[in-house]
């Protein structure tokens, strides 16, 4: 508990200047006018979300090769961050589309795949709901992502790219990210390695909560046989 | 006399024309209240996981203090 | 490889004769079809849909249809624990084979269904056959390899196929968008090189998710 209060320090310090320096810092991009400031948060969140689904893939790869608790409890505090960071990114990017596009869904490439991963943690979570045995339930979890993880590929680079026609990007993140000059870059990048962090932090809480709770089970179990 | 009156007067005109065009446009995009809005979404959507997942962790410690 | 093979087509004749029996599948996916497609033909009346609707009608239709029936070959397997013995007797990977061989005649055969109901009863006009039949068969072949992996896991969990459908769309996304697509440039009488792409992404995704479905299937199958 000790090192927590190192992680939550420097975070807290951190973070705060980001916040800062994304709206006082940081110029904005003629394009975007002061939404720019929109890209230093819900980009990160985006990334965050993705960052879990690949920690979560490989935690389970982990798992099936050694079925040891601790990769369970890897995938599972992952993927469950992972759904609260695509339910954050889904949502403001709606509040910001709906002020820039002037509609909050319209199927963007990126809206679809972020859409896309939702759905997969919420099937990943509802499967886990349905099944008693932790074991069997682990390893089954294991495998629906890992097979999740194997169409996710398809899903965010082929199929936009296949409708690209069909689908114009309108200067969405890709504007920002050509025409970002070197502040609005260092702030951009300061905010991806601070929510990169945080996640690791929220990771390592829950992780933490899973382990507690399977110490619990395993306490009252031993109590229960030495009645 | 009077041309001179009309040519200040246009001057003066097209420098307000000058000011307003150096105004920011009203265009998209420049609705601070939906940066504030996706902020605070993001961080109370962050914080209350934290506290919650604290919560919980307290209240598990406690039990397996017992 | 080839006692693979010849065990999983043990499985497969095993199930196509309990089938034939039971009927239960095919009830289950032919009549959900049948019913979907009166229901929109009445409501309709005299209208014609455009290409773009229709293609998207087809695959819903086609992806419900199998998320209702598809699940069937492993659930009964652990209803009538009858799975037991099939783990004792066949490898794995052999039936895997029997019952993914199983789900693509079956939702093949649907197709044979469903694809003259389009043109009877909402007036499908067709524009390319070759194309068209060249993305229903990939796409069903993409579904049914999908679906019957997915299948495993649900049976093996226990939820009884209430998940089955919430577990599989997201994972069969990319086969419906892309099989949608090519139909509607099949249906809008675009030539066979047009669906070329969306043939190339469902072909090379089945290859994929059939891979991934050899490797772990053992994993899922063990009790």
């Amino acid at each position: 508990m000790r090192n927590g209060m190192w992680w939550k320090s420097f975070l807290a310090v951190w973070m705060s200047v980001v916040i800062w320096a994304a709206f006082y810092y940081a110029p904005r991009a003629k394009a975007l006018g002061e939404t720019t400031r929109v890209l230093f948060f819900h980009v990160p969140c985006a990334w965050v979300a993705t960052l879990s689904f690949i920690v979560a893939a490989i935690a389970s790869i982990l798992y099936l090769r050694n079925a040891r608790p601790q990769y369970d409890w890897v995938a599972y505090a992952s993927s469950h961050l992972g759904l609260l960071f695509t339910v954050l990114a889904s949502v403001t990017g709606a509040v910001w589309a709906n002020e820039i596009w002037g509609d909050p869904w319209n199927w963007d490439p990126r809206q679809t795949s972020i859409f896309f991963l939702m759905l997969i943690y919420a099937a990943y979570f509802a499967l886990r709901s349905g099944i008693e045995d932790p074991a069997k339930q682990a390893r089954l979890a294991a495998v629906y992502a890992i097979i999740a993880g194997v169409a996710m590929p398809f899903f965010m680079f082929i199929v936009p790219r296949i409708y690209e026609s069909l689908h114009p990007d309108p200067l969405i993140n890709e504007s920002g990210k050509v025409k970002m000059n070197g502040k609005m870059l260092q702030v951009f990048l300061s905010s991806m390695f601070g929510f990169t962090v945080l996640y690791f932090w929220m990771l390592r809480q829950k992780i933490a909560l899973l382990r507690g709770e399977f110490m619990l089970m395993k306490k009252l179990i031993q109590e229960g046989e030495a009645r | 006399m009077i041309n001179l009156a009309k040519v200040l007067d246009a001057v003066a005109q097209a420098d307000s024309a000058v000011a307003q065009m150096a105004q920011p446009e009203k265009v998209v995009g420049e609705n601070i209240f939906v940066v504030m809005a996706v902020t605070l979404l993001i961080w109370f959507g962050i914080l209350g996981y934290l506290f919650y997942v604290d919560m919980k962790l307290r209240k598990l410690n406690d039990r397996l203090a017992e | 490889m080839l006692s693979l093979l010849s065990k999983g087509l043990v499985v497969f004749r095993k199930d196509l004769r309990l089938e034939f029996r039971s009927l239960y599948a095919l009830n289950a996916i032919g009549l959900f079809a049948v019913t979907t497609i009166t229901a929109v033909s009445f409501s309709l009346g005299p209208v014609r849909l455009e290409p773009n609707i229709l293609a998207a009608l087809f695959w819903v239709v086609i992806f419900f249809s199998a998320m209702s029936g598809l699940a069937h070959v492993f659930i009964r397997e652990e209803e009538q624990d009858t799975g037991d013995m099939l783990r004792l007797v066949f490898p794995p990977n052999a039936v895997l084979v029997g019952k993914w061989l199983f789900n693509i005649v079956l939702l093949g055969g649907l197709c044979l269904l469903i694809i003259p109901l389009f043109v009877i009863m909402l007036g499908a006009e067709v524009g390319n056959w070759p194309a068209m039949l060249a993305m229903t068969a990939s796409g069903v072949f993409a579904m049914a390899t999908v679906s019957t992996v997915i299948a495993a896991i649900i049976a093996l969990s226990g939820s009884r196929g209430a998940l089955f459908a919430v577990m599989t769309f997201p994972v069969a996304l990319p086969v419906l968008m892309t099989a949608i697509h090519g139909t509607r440039v099949a249906l809008e009488g675009g030539q066979l090189a047009d669906c070329g792409n969306d043939l190339k992404v469902l072909f090379s995704f089945t290859i994929v998710i059939m891979t991934v479905g050899f490797l772990l299937f053992e994993t899922i199958w063990r009790k």
